[in-house]
């Protein structure tokens, strides 16, 4: 069964959500993917839509967590402490 | 060698399997994810061998659907163990398929009565939600998601099989009489399911210092017998141990032992029963061999 591949699996549960990440499946192809995506993800869980993606098609960032933390010190790109013109906070 | 340092940083927060883990956390995650794999896949031939012989067309839909919800934890958990150990699918199906029985006690005891089945699915599904609620948190990320569908579809197993144990005893003398030998005959085994206490278990103190599980099997056998000794006792059942006793004190029970002799030789050995089990799956999967053929 070399020619199994593993696809993930997203599932939206309600019109406007995101899809979230929810597991595998392992097929052939996206369109049997889709199928026991559906069956094992979406069997009894609320779901409105599924995404399939191959996973060699997703590239996943190799930082160390400690990377996004330098977002968090950007103190100047949060309106906290931003005075409008009459003086009073934001 | 792992120092207890590199421990406590492994079990601070959960890890992913693209991340740089010893090969000493990968082992103990592989040996203790594929054994609840393949109990997951083993154990529902009980379960859909039940499906035709079930005696009403509601009993026949719960097992369809609990046995469908057991093998597709096993896959998914497959999925787990694949990622752990770069193992194929149809490496682990052989391993499923011809390995040794590395799978839970109770699959190795015969289901032959309708009663059977249905104590399962109350009492044994009931003891792995409290075994299972514990490995939300387990370090190893993949396996502590895998758990969230896990758990949910065996409350629906729980809820049936004590619906299915009231309808019984709302029913016949017969029936009841049929119930409690039921009991008797699970009450030991599923006692025994939690595995021995921690100082006698070879795994259990690793598991823990790696944070791959987060509940001693015996403080697990303890909120089980909390919660399910009331539950056996409402429905108007007996408990077979007369040495059963709640220390309002120390918030213990006492309890006769299980065999554990007989624990530890199902679990290296494996049993005739689990054999037919392993042999069953084996021929099915021979039947729908031509479809994974790839010529
Ligand atoms: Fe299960
Ligand atoms: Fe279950």
């Amino acid at each position: 069964m070399t020619y199994l591949r593993t696809f993930e699996v997203f599932r939206q549960k309600a019109p406007g959500d995101a899809h979230v990440h929810v597991g595998e499946v392992e097929a052939p192809d996206a369109a049997t993917a889709m199928v026991l995506a559906k069956e094992h993800f979406a069997r009894r869980e609320v779901c409105c839509s599924l995404w399939v993606a191959d996973r060699s098609d997703v590239l996943a960032s190799q930082w160390d967590p400690e990377v996004f933390d330098a977002g968090r010190a950007k103190a100047y790109r949060r309106s906290g402490g931003l005075r409008t013109s009459s003086g009073a906070p934001s | 060698m792992t120092s207890s340092a590199q421990l406590k940083e492994t079990s601070a927060r959960q890890v992913e399997p693209w991340q740089d883990l010893s090969d000493d956390y990968r082992a103990a995650a592989t040996r203790m994810i594929e054994f609840h794999m393949m109990s997951e896949i083993v154990g529902p031939v009980h379960e859909f061998r039940w499906v035709p012989r079930a005696p009403s067309l509601q009993a026949k839909l719960v097992f369809a659907a609990k046995s469908q919800d057991e093998v597709g934890h096993g896959l998914m958990l497959m999925r787990v163990c694949q990622d752990l150990t770069g193992k194929s699918r149809a490496e682990y199906m052989e391993q499923i398929l011809d390995g040794p029985p590395r799978f839970m006690n109770i699959f190795h005891y015969p289901w032959d009565e309708w009663v059977d089945p249905a104590i399962v699915a109350w009492l044994i599904d009931g003891a792995e939600i409290e075994r299972q609620a514990t490995l939300l948190r387990s370090s190893y990320g993949p396996y502590a998601r895998a758990m969230r569908k896990i758990l949910k579809e065996e409350g629906f197993h729980h809820h049936c099989g004590r619906y299915l144990i009231g309808q019984m005893m709302a029913g016949t003398r017969e029936q009841r009489a049929a119930v409690q030998r039921g009991v008797d005959r699970w009450w030991l085994r599923t006692l025994a399911m939690f595995g021995p206490r921690d100082e006698n278990s070879k795994h259990g103190p690793k598991l823990m210092a790696y944070g791959l599980k987060f509940a001693q099997n015996e403080a697990l056998r303890q909120s089980w017998l909390t919660k399910f000794v009331p539950q056996i006792r409402a429905v108007g059942l007996e408990v077979p141990d007369d040495n059963l006793a709640y220390d309002g004190e120390t918030g213990r029970w006492t309890y006769t032992e299980p065999d554990w002799q007989e624990f530890s030789s199902l679990l290296r050995g494996g049993s005739p029963v689990g054999a037919e089990l392993q042999r069953e799956l084996r021929q099915a999967r021979g039947i729908s061999a031509w479809l994974f053929s790839e010529d």
